[in-house]
Formats: C-alpha cells, structure tokens, sequence
C-alpha cells in the first residue's frame, strides 16, 4: 500500500527499489503526519470541549437569569396585587367619613328637620361644596392610578357614535352657560358604528368639554367629529372662545395637578387631573392628543384615534 | 307602585357598624317617618329580626362579627324572611363589585357617598322594578 502510494506519488524522480530503501524515512513522516493529525483532533476536541463547557455555563446563567425573571415578575405581580387591595381599601377608608361630612352636611343645608341662622347656612354650604371637591379628587385619583397601573382595561366593542353624542349632549346640559352656544358637529363621512370603547371615549369628550366651558365665558364650545382624511383614523376635536392657555403653559397642562396657572385652581374648581386621565386613556386606546390656544382667543383639543369599523357594522350596540 | 310616602308606613332595620353611617340613615328614614331599629353587625340583627319583623333592611356589607354577605345568607335561610327586601350599602365602589351584590342576592344597592336628597327616591324608583318587592311591600300594608 505505502510502496503503491510512493509509487504514484514519485513516478519518474524515484524508483520503486529506492522508496523501498527509503522506507523509513517515509514511515518518519508518516508516523509525524500522525501525530499532527493526533494533535489537531486533540487541539479540535479540547476546543470542542471549551465550547461545550462555555455553552454549559450559557445555558446555566440564562436558566438562573430565567428564574430571576420568574422572580421579578412575580414580585412585580404580588406589588400590584398590594397596590389594587391597598387603592380599594383606602378607597373605602376614605368614604366613609366623608359620607358622613357629605350626608350630614346636605340635611342640614335642605333643611330636614333642622332650621339655619344664615351665616350658618352659608358655612355649612362651604363645608358641603368642599367635601364634594374632596370626593372628585379622591375618585379622580383613583382613576388616575387604576389607569395607569394597566387595570382600567380598554375594551373593544362596537358602538353607535350617534348614541355617544346624544349622551354626552345630555350630560353636557348641566354645563350650558347663557352666552355660550354649544355647537356640534358629526361628520357625515364618519361611520355610525365604530369598534373601541365607548365609555373611554365618552369621558374624555366630557373632560375637555366640561374644561371648555369651564374657561369660556362667551361665545362658543364646538364639538367636531370627523375622520383624517386618507388613514385609518378618526379625529374628535373641542373647540372654544374661551380665556385660551398661555404657551409656556402648554407643555405641561397634561401633567396631574397642574393648571395653566397656579391661581386658577382657585378660581376654576377642578381637581387639576381631567386632562391628565384624558391624555393616559387616550394613549392607552393608541391615540394622540393635542392642543393648540391662543391667550384671549381660546383653545382647541384634538383627539386622533384609529379607527376600527371591523364587525361594527354588523353588530351594533347602543 | 311604591311611593316615597310610603316609606311612612315602614319599619326598617338598619345594620351598620359605623356609628355616623347609621346615625345618618336613621335621621334620613325617621325623618321620611319610618320606624327604625338598628343593630351594629349581622349577628345582632339576626337576633333582632323576629322581634321586630321589618319590612326592608338596609345591610353594610363591611362589618366585623358577621358581615353583609354572611348576613344576608342567614336571613335568607329563615323562611319567614327569605323575601324581606335586603338593601346593601357599601362604600367599595370599585368595578365588579355592583354586579357581586345583585349577585348575591340583594334587592338594591347603595353606594357610599350618598345624596340624602335623592338617595330614598333612587330607592324606590329601583324597589318598583321589582315585582316581587312591590308585591311583598304592598302586602304589608
């Protein structure tokens, strides 16, 4: 076999007879070429094995990084476990008492049974109208967290936009001022039924509306639903004559408790959360909003949202 | 049809660990010319019941010694008052827990706080729904 090989490999240089002389030192090479193949596997399986042991110690580390995520998950659960049982619980805490400063307070500025001096009257009436901003607040806040801890869910379901406007036409009635003209507006390209949540929708119309005219004295509110031309989209927009928004103040009307000014608060009762809940509920149903105003002239809010009419049409609800 | 005047001619068992809570509901159905009897957990309003017979009552659901729930279950267990309108009351106004209430078999709900002003008349109006109240409170009369 060697010698067939040497034969083949030296055809004209070397003769058979001189290779077979020459057998050892070919039986040298080929004893080193073996060695250097010995050593290569060696070198190969080593390295082999190094891979293995680093793979090993891989798949250690993403297991024990696996059961930290576990880990942290579960604590990050538990924590919002605590949170919802403590808001419900200190979400009773807080009534209570104040059922009894509001309840109280309400008999006796009706009258039930108990006459009033005037000046009581007028104090028991301010304990009154206190407890009941304390009550927004405390519900505000409430919402404000639930939305924000991911526990208000947003829900997908068909509605009939007429039905929403009418609601909130309804509502916005206790909210009419003699010298503003509520005008509204629904375009007739936008679909009567539309998928997304009705009552998220609804409260957020009613906070910039009830923050319209809240700021406006006279002229008018205008409520404007349409859709964005060419996308999938849907925009509601409020509008008003109102005392408008200073522009260093725009920046930060969407954060809770602040007002456009400091003083306004006083002035024009709210709790300072509305257009906070309004911005977390719009962009938790994948909407934007945004404001424009002008100091004097009034604002304008727009709401865009997408627009789903899958199934709408087919399964209207009120 | 119930009406407001008729709450005249009721007797009402208030049960309400809260002293404010049930000092309040008391004036307000007194007032409207109820007779009122209160007990202060659902223990002492089961030992109370066949003495006094109401004709409505008014259960806070959060209460040591015996809750709302519990209570409710064991008035529902005596005969004679499985069909007592029961009102809850319940300053836990958080979602779900409206649907758990009518669930459980109460006849109506009312959240904490309440408008004394109104409170009485939403009870009625919801009372009236029911044709099995109206018929329990009108044979009562």
């Amino acid at each position: 076999m060697v010698i067939l090989l040497i034969a083949v490999l030296f055809p004209t240089t070397v003769t058979i007879e001189t290779a077979i002389s020459d057998y050892g030192v070919f039986q040298v090479l080929l004893t080193g070429l073996g060695v250097m193949i010995s050593t290569i596997t060696t070198v190969n399986l080593r390295r082999i094995q190094d891979q293995a042991v680093s793979l090993q110690a891989a798949n250690q580390a993403l297991t024990q990084q696996n059961r930290e995520l576990d880990l942290a998950k579960r604590e990050a659960d538990e924590a919002n476990r605590l949170k919802s049982e403590f808001l419900s619980t200190m979400s009773h805490e807080l009534r209570t008492p104040l059922n009894a400063i509001l309840g109280f307070s309400e008999i006796m500025k009706l009258g039930m049974g108990v006459k009033l001096e005037p000046v009581s009257y007028g104090m028991i009436e301010r304990v009154h109208s206190n407890a009941e901003h304390l009550l927004e607040l405390i519900n505000d806040i409430l919402d404000l967290s639930k939305i924000e801890s991911g526990r208000f869910e947003i829900e997908t379901a068909p509605f009939d936009v007429r039905a929403l406007v009418k609601a909130i036409e309804s509502q916005v009635s206790g909210l009419l001022a003699e010298k503003v003209e509520f005008q509204v507006d629904v375009h007739g390209d936008l679909p009567r039924y539309m998928m997304g949540d009705m009552k998220a929708i609804h409260r957020v119309i009613t906070n910039l509306l009830s923050n319209a005219f809240k700021f406006t004295s006279q002229g008018h509110v205008a409520l404007t639903l349409r859709p964005v031309k060419d996308e999938m989209k849907w925009q509601i927009q409020v509008q008003d004559t109102g005392i408008g928004i200073p522009p260093d103040a725009l920046t930060y009307i969407f954060e809770a408790f602040r007002q456009a000014d400091g003083s306004t608060t006083r002035k024009y009762q709210g709790t300072g959360l509305g257009l906070a809940i309004t911005q977390t509920l719009v962009r938790e149903m994948g909407g934007t909003i945004n404001v424009k105003s002008e100091l004097g002239r009034g604002s304008t809010f727009t709401i865009v949202l997408p627009m789903d009419i899958r199934q709408a049409e087919k399964e209207p609800s009120s | 049809m119930i009406t407001a005047a008729d709450i005249a001619k009721w007797k009402v068992l208030i049960v309400e660990d809260d002293a404010d809570a049930r000092f309040l509901m008391t004036y307000l159905l007194e007032f409207k010319g109820a007779v009122v009897h209160v007990a202060e957990h659902g223990e002492e309003a089961l030992a109370l019941l066949e003495e006094f017979f109401p004709d409505l009552i008014i259960l806070d659901i959060a209460m040591p010694v015996m809750d709302g729930w519990e209570t409710l279950k064991r008035i529902r267990e005596i005969n004679i008052f499985d069909q007592v309108p029961v009102i809850a009351v319940t300053a836990h106004a958080m979602k779900g827990d409206r649907e758990r209430i009518l669930e459980a078999g109460f006849d109506y709900y009312i959240s904490k706080p309440f408008s004394p002003a109104t409170v009485l008349d939403e009870l009625v109006q919801a009372l009236n729904q029911q044709t099995h109240v109206v018929a329990y409170l009108g044979a009562k009369r």
